[in-house]
């Protein structure tokens, strides 16, 4: 049942998802052709028309630029947004009628929406890549000297590179995929709560909780992290100093989703309020 | 014969206001019950404990001899009193989804009723009047071999040449074995195909009993004695 909820989550989250990336893809591309006609204009294009086109390329490369970097956002907002119809909405009726438990629905959701992230955020970075690249091919100098260095840098950690380094890399990696997995955990709750509380405010209501966790988390995290850390402080090593650190908040966060899994579930199954 | 649903001493509170209070009965498997009152007496409340929307807040209710969860989803068909599906969904999506999730789904017969509907499997329900879409919803509900159909105001909200249709698509989809529960204020236009009712009013139960009894014995419609027992509690 639960490949089959999936399987209609990620339906109802592509049918506006796959616009969106596909957007941003060639957003970024006519982003990067505008930026390139832009460096490419010499002084002696300073007519009005000129000088017209390179604000209106300029204004587009903004645009496409935002539109990138706010897109793994959009795609979060877009997750939350069909979590709050499907569970506390008309569309609730269907879904709490399905013999599934709730803990399933929970988990397609969460499921759905981490795959999501995912993809908006190798978007992200295809359009990022496709503006730099693209966008600076007519100044080969800026492209080769952020080549030059990045391979300097690639270089320096190969040359020391050793186990510890690729315990730090996994972690850091993990904390990334735990990071999306806390963040819609904490949306889904904090909609969950807000439904719970009041019908006809439910949304204002789940973004006030939203804000509530989050500070509540937030201050919880510095005695978390303190505790566990400062006690075997050692700044001789800085590599040992920053695998544990992102260790402790890998930990924390992976604790922190746990809770919201299992008190979200616990609300959809004794405390659903579609009415 | 085990009863399909029971209630026991179930009662509902939301805060201090109590939807349900102390409600007792049965139903047997075979037959089409109303649960009939007036707006806000309850009526919701009960279908929605009985389809695992709601947790008792006390007393006990079974379904086939369970509580309610996702053993009775699969033999509950529900129809609530809402457009539940996404309007974005297509006909065919909607056919997808029922076939999907429920084993007991009769698609042929799904599609059958809706050609003669005369809705397209490739329209979304988002192009439909809201008439056509509350007919779409009761074909897929219907169209399910389900064992306790739970149905909240089939015919509110609709035109009488609707109503008509809704009712005819109930009786002839549903099978003997099965039974109907019905909950609706319009009880002029569903009682002829009743054979067991149950007054609800203010959460309570206020009566209940056989349809054929009590038009054999007041030589009344249900109607008229709904109407004379509640014109007795509106002069309490």
């Amino acid at each position: 049942m639960l490949r089959k909820q999936i399987k209609y989550d990620f339906r109802a989250l592509m049918r506006i998802l796959l616009p969106l990336f596909g957007g941003v893809l060639a957003l970024s591309l006519l982003g990067a052709g505008a930026l390139r006609i832009t460096t490419g204009m010499t002084a002696a294009d300073s007519s009005i028309a000129g000088t017209v086109f390179t604000f209106v390329a300029t204004f587009f490369v903004m645009i496409a630029a935002i539109l990138v970097m706010s897109c793994t956002l959009i795609t979060l907002l877009i997750a939350a947004l069909r979590y709050y119809r499907d569970l506390t909405c008309d569309e609730g009726y269907l879904t709490f009628t399905l013999p599934v438990t709730p803990g399933s629905v929970l988990a397609s959701k969460l499921i759905t929406g981490f795959v999501s992230v995912l993809i908006s955020l190798i978007v992200t970075l295809i359009s990022l890549l496709l503006l730099l690249y693209i966008g600076t091919a007519d100044l080969p100098e800026l492209f080769t000297a952020i080549r030059e260095g990045l391979s300097a840098l690639f270089i320096q950690l190969a040359s020391g590179w050793d186990g510890r380094c690729t315990l730090c890399f996994v972690l850091a990696v993990m904390t990334v995929l735990v990071c999306i997995v806390q963040t819609l955990l904490t949306v889904y709750t904090s909609i969950t709560l807000g439904s719970k509380f009041t019908r006809k405010y439910r949304l204002l209501a789940a973004v006030a909780f939203y804000f509530m966790l989050n500070l509540i988390l937030n201050i919880l995290e510095i005695p978390a992290i303190s505790l566990l850390y400062f006690q075997n402080y050692n700044v001789s090593d800085p590599l040992l100093v920053l695998t544990r650190l992102i260790g402790i908040q890998l930990i924390y966060m992976a604790v922190i989703s746990v809770v919201c899994f299992l008190v979200t579930k616990r609300l959809l199954s004794k405390n659903l309020n579609l009415e | 014969m085990n009863a399909i649903l029971e209630c026991k001493n179930l009662t509902k509170r939301y805060g201090s206001f109590t939807a349900l209070d102390d409600v007792s009965f049965s139903i047997e498997p075979g037959r089409i019950f109303g649960l009939l009152g007036p707006n806000g007496s309850g009526k919701t409340t009960l279908i929605k404990l009985a389809s695992g929307l709601l947790t008792p807040t006390g007393g006990e209710l079974l379904v086939d001899g369970k509580h309610p969860g996702t053993e009775t989803k699969a033999v509950v068909s529900y129809l609530p009193d809402r457009c539940y599906f996404g309007s974005w969904m297509t006909v065919r999506g909607c056919l997808d989804y029922f076939q999907d999730f429920y084993a007991d789904f009769d698609r042929p017969r799904a599609e059958d009723m809706l050609e003669k509907l005369g809705v397209q499997p490739q329209i979304r329900l988002n192009a439909l009047s809201k008439g056509s879409r509350e007919k779409v919803q009761l074909v897929l509900v219907m169209a399910r071999r389900a064992k306790l159909y739970l149905l909240d105001e089939p015919i509110g909200g609709v035109d009488p040449a609707a109503r008509d249709y809704i009712l005819n698509t109930i009786i002839s989809n549903y099978s003997e074995e099965s039974s109907i529960i019905i909950s609706t204020h319009l009880i002029y236009d569903v009682e002829k195909i009743l054979d067991a009712y149950v007054f609800v009013n203010a959460g309570r139960i206020v009566e209940q009993g056989m349809c054929d009894t009590v038009r054999q014995e007041t030589g009344k419609s249900l109607d008229e004695h709904f109407r004379e027992v509640f014109r007795c509690y509106e002069n309490r």
